[in-house]
């Protein structure tokens, strides 16, 4: 498995997966985070594309949690809400990128591509 | 003013015609009470004790027992047909059983000597004692030992004694004798006197009445035959009281007094030259203060008497001048430190005049367009009914009021007042008057309004936050739709995206339907009989799935019997539960328990919502139905706010118990559908 999506909202999921889809990525997705959790350690994706806002378990706890079920594993956040979220996340996470709502998709399929293209040492540490 | 004035007038009519005169005369009384060593009554023809000198018990305790003071009124009343006929002196026996000396007098009025009992006579004691305990004068043994006694001889000596100098001084008393002019002149001070002396009592106190007396003149005149003329003058009025011959001369005098003071000439000056042309001769004492010259005069022959008397009263004049000249520095330095109170100070007296206040007091009701002036009726400034109701209850009751709130003037510049007002007690607990203590708060409560205003603005804000990040899911989806639909070009996928972008675009107007009914939460909420069980029974149903999810164990608990309906709206409750239960699953992020019971509550039904969770800190609980108060990251703040809204416009109650680590109970009460219920089937 490639890719897991994790995001509460049932559209926002069923686009990505669809986006990934063209570009022969495999995905699953999950609703929340235990689900999210529970589908990292199943399925063992190289790359986790986690909603910031997630209901009772937010995003950056569901991020911390999976990078420590695999430490190759990267995060792509997406979030609604504007860059005041940079600082929350976690430093020393590797964190792809933070892509805000509504995003392009050519733009978030690159930055998909790129960090399952990228060995897995040279994972970039949690954004600025 | 006026007041001293009347009462100056009195003091000199009564001294004259009622009390010199006749043998009334206090002082020689007194003076023979004094000598004698016992008490001296004047008891009048119609059988009343007038007055009592060096007044001893059983006299000093009359005011301790109606049932005393009765029967020593009966006492008196029967003296002058017991004991009538002028110089038949003798000896009665009082209520007490004690022996009493009469002096029948020639106008019908008695002197009595009294209060006595007989040395060593035990029997008279013991008897005394009952009599007492009778008359509901406990005796502890005290009251006698203060009686001064003496055995029944020196009470008739003391009553011939008495006689005697009565007769003897009773001849001299009289206008046309030297004594008697002596006595005369002598209460006359005496009584001015007391009347200096009462200016000075706490209550009455005021400088204008003490610089009113001392600035006016008093004159004392006694023309050539001897007549005594008694003349208080003072620049704005003159009050003659004269007898005798000399009465048209000492008009005369009086006028050219008022018309010179009219003139605004030294009215001594002037006085002189006419006394001279009455062929009288002026004394006069200047007395010279910072505040006030005072003329005394005496126009009279040569007397020593009247010089005495002059002198005695100049020296009164002088210690009032000194009283006033301190008094002003008091009043003086008190404004300044009055004055410089922030908060407005007004005192009225137990009659609701306002007797003083301070310029911060002044200040205020100027602003309110109200005068406010010393002397004046409190209740007529027209300043606030409910300040006045409060100052009028404090007068009567002694209550007091604190720290309470009053917006004043007009409506769009409003003054807004603290206020705070006390009763003036006096030591004996009775109230003299009120303090009221204003502050202005207008310029806090102004500011307050501002903050207020930042704290609007900021949940606009928030409001405005929470509303983009709604929309930006479904504008997410949307817009990668779009972008899909450019780079896939299987047309059953394709048609999927676009029903996927119409549906989004839905889902976008959804989402500000919900934000706008939010701001408006019982706009299409009509009020309806609604069965409550049921309406529970579908959101149980509608969250099972999301509890699962959660690990939420969702328990609800319906009662056997059927609930009565409650009046509500339906969409407006689902919404309340809905918030109710989202805010308990996110309380429970690692699973829980969410207990869902109903239960008749009085005349309504109660859906407790009990949940295991983290708890709401006491610190939040107290602002967590505050319109935008969240602690969640994304959360907007406004769903128990919202929820609250909508059950008070039900006319229900929202109640929130927690203990952090414990869980949280929401309580909804919510009223029965009326007519339909009765009372309460499973409290």
């Amino acid at each position: 498995m490639d890719v897991v999506v994790i995001d509460d909202d049932e559209g926002v999921r069923w686009v990505l997966q669809q986006a990934l889809a063209v570009q022969n990525i495999s995905c699953s997705a999950a609703r929340n985070g235990p689900e999210g959790i529970n589908a990292v350690s199943r399925q063992k994706p190289r790359l986790a594309i986690v909603d910031i806002k997630l209901g009772a378990m937010n995003g950056l706890d569901v991020a911390r949690l999976i990078c420590k079920i695999d430490r190759n594993l990267k995060i792509l956040f997406v979030t609604g809400y504007n860059e005041v979220i940079k600082g929350m996340v976690e430093p020393g996470l590797p964190v792809l990128g933070i892509v805000e709502k509504p995003f392009n998709v050519a733009e978030l399929l690159q930055l998909v591509r790129q960090g399952l293209e990228a060995p897995d040492k040279t994972a970039r540490p949690a954004v600025n | 003013m006026t007041l001293l004035s009347s009462k100056l007038d009195r003091v000199i009519k009564g001294t004259l015609h009622d009390e010199i005169i006749t043998p009334k005369c206090y002082f020689f009384q007194e003076s023979l009470a004094r000598l004698l060593k016992i008490a001296v009554g004047l008891v009048t023809p119609d059988g009343k004790l007038a007055v009592m000198h060096n007044a001893m018990p059983p006299y000093s305790k009359l005011g301790q027992s109606p049932r005393l003071a009765a029967a020593y009124r009966e006492f008196f009343l029967q003296i002058p047909e017991v004991c009538g006929g002028e110089g038949h002196e003798r000896i009665i026996y009082d209520p007490l059983g004690l022996p009493v000396g009469v002096l029948p007098l020639h106008d019908g009025s008695s002197l009595i000597l009294g209060g006595f009992i007989e040395r060593r006579d035990l029997e008279r004691l013991t008897e005394l004692q009952n009599r007492l305990r009778s008359l509901g004068l406990d005796d502890d043994g005290k009251l006698w030992l203060e009686m001064v006694l003496l055995s029944l001889k020196d009470l008739r000596d003391k009553l011939n004694h008495l006689k005697a100098l009565y007769k003897q001084g009773f001849r001299s008393i009289n206008e046309n004798t030297e004594l008697g002019r002596q006595a005369l002149i002598l209460s006359a001070v005496e009584e001015i006197n007391k009347l200096m002396v009462s200016t000075l009592n706490p209550d009455l106190f005021n400088l204008e009445s003490i610089l009113d007396l001392v600035a006016s003149s008093l004159v004392i005149l006694t023309d050539g035959e001897g007549a005594l003329a008694f003349t208080y003058c003072h620049p704005r009025q003159v009050i003659t009281t004269t007898r005798g011959e000399g009465r048209e001369k000492m008009q005369a005098l009086a006028e050219e007094w008022a018309s010179a003071a009219a003139r605004g000439a030294n009215p001594a000056a002037s006085f002189s030259g006419a006394v001279g042309k009455s062929g009288l001769k002026l004394q006069t004492e200047t007395i010279e203060s910072e505040s006030a010259s005072t003329v005394l005069g005496v126009i009279a022959p040569p007397d020593k008497h009247l010089r005495a008397a002059l002198a005695a009263f100049g020296k009164q004049v002088a210690i009032a001048l000194e009283v006033s000249a301190l008094y002003e520095v008091i009043q003086q330095r008190f404004g300044m430190l009055f004055n410089s109170i922030r908060q407005g100070i007004v005192a009225t007296d137990s009659a609701g005049k306002v007797m003083l206040f301070n310029q911060a007091a002044g200040t205020i009701f100027e602003t309110l367009g109200c005068g406010l002036a010393v002397g004046e009726l409190f209740s007529e400034c027209g300043f606030c009914h409910q300040i006045e109701k409060a100052a009028a209850s404090a007068a009567a009751t002694g209550c007091f009021f604190e720290q309470q709130r009053a917006a004043l003037g007009p409506e769009d510049n409003l003054t807004h007042l603290s206020w705070d007002l006390k009763p003036l007690l006096r030591d004996d607990g009775s109230v003299a008057g009120t303090v009221l203590v204003l502050d202005d708060i207008t310029e806090p409560v102004k500011h307050l309004w501002e903050i207020q205003d930042w704290e609007r603005l900021n949940m606009a804000i928030e409001v405005a936050a929470g509303l983009a990040h709604e929309i930006r899911n479904p504008l997410a989806t949307a817009k990668a739709a779009i972008q899909l639909y450019e780079i896939i070009h299987d047309e059953a996928k394709r048609r999927e995206l676009m029903g996927k972008l119409e549906n989004e675009l839905d889902r976008m107007n959804q989402v500000l339907t919900t934000f706008l009914s939010l701001s408006k939460p019982m706009q299409d909420h009509s009020l309806q009989p609604i069965n409550i069980a049921e309406t529970v029974r579908e959101l149980a149903l509608l969250l099972k799935g999301e509890a699962h999810m959660n690990e939420i164990e969702l328990v609800v608990k319906l009662p056997a019997e059927e609930l009565p309906p409650v009046v509500g709206s339906d969409n407006g409750l689902k919404q309340v539960f809905m918030n109710i239960t989202r805010n308990a699953f996110e309380a429970m992020a690692k699973g829980g328990r969410l207990e869902i019971s109903l239960s008749g509550s009085g005349n309504g039904v109660a859906v407790n919502f009990q949940d295991n969770g983290a708890g709401i800190p006491p610190e939040n609980l107290a602002n967590i139905t505050r319109p935008f108060f969240t602690t969640k990251l994304g959360g907007t703040g406004l769903g128990l706010s919202i929820s609250s809204t909508i059950v008070k416009m039900m006319g229900g109650e929202m109640r929130i118990e927690s203990k952090p680590g414990e869980g949280t109970t929401v309580t909804i009460i919510l009223p029965t559908a009326c007519g339909t219920v009765n009372a309460a089937p499973f409290s």
